[in-house]
């Protein structure tokens, strides 16, 4: 059992994070993506023209059906230089730059294009390099190194560091990841869903990681939906969605205002936690509900809760 | 969910299919394949891979029950090596043995669908049972696309941004490749309804203009299927439930909306054509400016500018203190010259 001042600090620590996720967590006023390529010549490598931007209406141009996900998550402008080496020789790499407006969501678009296989860089807050490309995300910004031709691992890394040592935007996690219990969390399985997670429209703005439990597998699914009203309509409408697809629903006593369990057809035991204006999810094909509820349970005792005088 | 052949594949596919662009919920896949939905379509570059890899998972135990379509890209000159391995990365991530279409993603020129690369690295994969039929996609130049894929005989399929606003550019291609006995798949179906929240054109419209643009294109007999993305169960039983009414939809207030939506848009009727006492080439300005936000071809669009001859482009559009050129579609066109002037120069 939490003692009191300990529980305070957790409250303001909580509080803060929830301000920042209301007012946009990382909404930066960033500088145009076209300002951190490299233009100067870079160790031999020249750009091989102006770099070319991109808006939300003609980001398809360039990454074609794949801008949906991109404008999904919140996408502003992009800037694209191509670069080749001085001496002519051939060889070639292209540096995609996205602003995606706010740090949580240019870790959003990363995390949701990161492969499963990834040999993890030093780069940014976070990056990877993969077969033919790094990435990385800082700030608000995405960016992609597509090694297109020739041996270019060496140019394309130094390229991706003078990207990033031009983002002015601390190097650091979404605080709102900090809302989601690190016991048994599964390293590096952390996402933020901007809409529709777990396939309902009405779950939206969730930060969602994996967990490896003593007794199974789960994954929890952490929703704000900015008021507590909202919250409660969202759980009813979770509610109807278990029932109308004829499981069995069982009122459960949670650590927060309402919760319910339930054999879910599609996903197996889910439990669903609300406190305020938060709903948390814990779903798990075969892992045991009581193991489920504790999670979910977990995470709602760390987000605060209006009801909480001392908060 | 009704049925129809695509092409020559003699594949039956729902008239509605499962885009995966945003897909993530495996439990959505599997509700839309309750309701009948049979046709997936995917990309190895959709989220960096994982589109794949969640489709894939989704359809495990089910897959005879799919119709698995996916991409690889070529720009003319991609090896067949480079192809085959890039379906290879496909088929692991999808954990499949084989997809039943495979198509170019993107194609906007005679290079690319004409590539000996490319049909090459088909063969290859058909022998080896990982393909079974060919095609492609295109977002820009899509008219010309599809006619250089049903003369070349190579293409079993074609996926192609069809819709109610597109009907005059794209339509007659997508007629011709059915009469090709090519099968067509319709992407952007939606895209009437997106421009409906910000137009004032669908105000008063009875009914629910996403359901009502893919009844349109369903009305289409040309069309095979159409895929839309649909990320969560509401979206899924709302296009379900509007596949199912098609045939007795009244669209004839959808379709005035839709023609108010394309006033000030061109139609390339050429009644600008020699209008302008300076000599600006209007109409050939306004093809450039189709290629470039129409068709998504800023090359095509850049190229075709600057080949306009001295006197012929847009620069000198701003001495006029009027523009005399006169549009029947209400298209605003020294606006119009101007903006696709400084895009393109």
């Amino acid at each position: 059992m939490m003692s009191g001042s300990g529980y305070r600090s957790l409250c303001v620590a909580a509080l803060s994070v929830l301000l920042l996720w209301l007012l946009g967590a990382g909404a930066c006023a960033s500088v145009p993506p076209g300002q951190l390529l490299p233009t100067d010549h870079i160790s031999g490598w020249v750009l091989r023209e102006t770099p070319r931007t991109y808006t939300p209406e003609s980001l398809y141009e360039y990454i074609d059906g794949n801008a949906d996900l991109f404008l999904s998550y919140g996408f502003q402008s992009a800037a694209v230089g191509d670069y080749v080496p001085s001496d002519a020789s051939e060889a070639w790499v292209t540096v995609d730059v996205y602003d995606m407006g706010a740090a949580l969501q240019a870790f959003g678009v990363y995390r949701a294009e990161r492969p499963t296989d990834v040999t993890p860089l030093s780069l940014g807050t976070e990056g990877y390099s993969s077969e033919g490309m790094l990435a990385f995300w800082q700030g608000p910004y995405y960016v992609k190194i597509l090694l297109i031709e020739g041996d270019v691992e060496e140019a394309a890394r130094r390229l991706a560091e003078i990207v990033a040592d031009r983002i002015e935007d601390a190097a650091s996690m979404p605080p709102e990841l900090k809302l989601l219990p690190t016991e048994h969390r599964v390293p590096h399985s952390e996402r933020y869903l901007k809409t529709s997670a777990l396939g309902h429209r009405f779950l939206n703005e969730v930060v969602t990681a994996d967990y490896k439990l003593a007794a199974g597998k789960a994954a929890l699914y952490l929703s704000n939906q900015a008021v507590p009203e909202a919250a409660a309509q969202a759980l009813a409408k979770l509610r109807q969605f278990e029932s109308d697809s004829g499981a069995d629903i069982t009122e459960i006593s949670a650590a927060g205002e309402e919760g319910f369990a339930a054999g879910d057809p599609y996903y197996g035991n889910v439990v669903a936690v609300r406190l305020g204006q938060f709903i948390a999810l814990a779903v798990g094909e075969k892992t045991p509900f009581e193991d489920l509820t504790a999670l979910a349970n977990t995470t709602v005792e760390s987000v605060p809760d209006e009801r909480e005088k001392e908060c | 969910m009704r049925y129809r052949t695509l092409g020559r594949t003699g594949l039956k596919v729902s008239e509605l299919g499962l885009g995966t662009i945003k897909i993530d919920s495996p439990a959505v896949v599997q509700h839309a394949m309750d309701l009948g939905v049979n046709y997936f379509d995917t990309a190895a570059c959709y989220q960096g891979g994982k589109s794949e890899e969640k489709l894939g998972r989704a359809l495990k135990g089910r897959r005879e029950q799919a119709v698995v379509a996916t991409k690889w890209h070529t720009d003319g000159s991609t090896s067949a090596k480079e192809l085959l391995a890039s379906l290879e990365a496909s088929l692991r991530r999808l954990q499949m043995e084989h997809v039943d279409l495979i198509q170019i993603h993107g194609a906007t020129n005679s290079a690319q669908v004409q590539s000996d690369e490319l049909w090459e690295a088909f063969s290859q994969a058909k022998k080896a049972g990982k393909v079974r039929f060919h095609g492609l996609s295109s977002h820009g130049n899509q008219a010309e696309v599809v006619r250089e894929a049903i003369k070349s005989t190579r293409y079993d399929a074609v996926l192609v941004s069809y819709n109610a606003l597109l009907a005059e550019r794209v339509g007659p291609a997508v007629a011709e490749a059915q009469a090709a006995n090519v099968g067509v798949i319709a992407m952007k179906a939606l895209q009437p309804a997106h421009r409906s929240r910000e137009s004032n054109a669908f105000k008063g419209l009875r009914g629910n203009p996403y359901q009502q643009s893919i009844q349109w294109l369903l009305k289409d007999r040309n069309v095979s299927t159409t895929i839309v993305d649909m990320p969560t169960f509401d979206e899924v039983d709302e296009d379900v439930a509007a596949v199912k009414m098609y045939e007795q939809a009244n669209l004839t207030e959808f379709e005035r909306a839709v023609a108010s939506l394309s006033l000030g848009t061109c139609h390339l009727c050429g009644s600008c054509t020699a209008q302008c006492p300076r000599g600006v080439q209007v109409a050939d300005i306004m093809r450039c400016d189709l290629y470039r936000t129409g068709y998504q071809d800023r090359a095509r669009a850049t190229d075709a500018y600057r080949a306009l001859p001295v006197g012929g482009s847009a620069a000198s559009c701003g001495d006029c203190e009027q523009c005399g050129v006169v549009c029947p579609w209400g298209v605003p066109i020294r606006e119009r010259l101007v903006s696709t002037h400084e895009a393109l120069v």
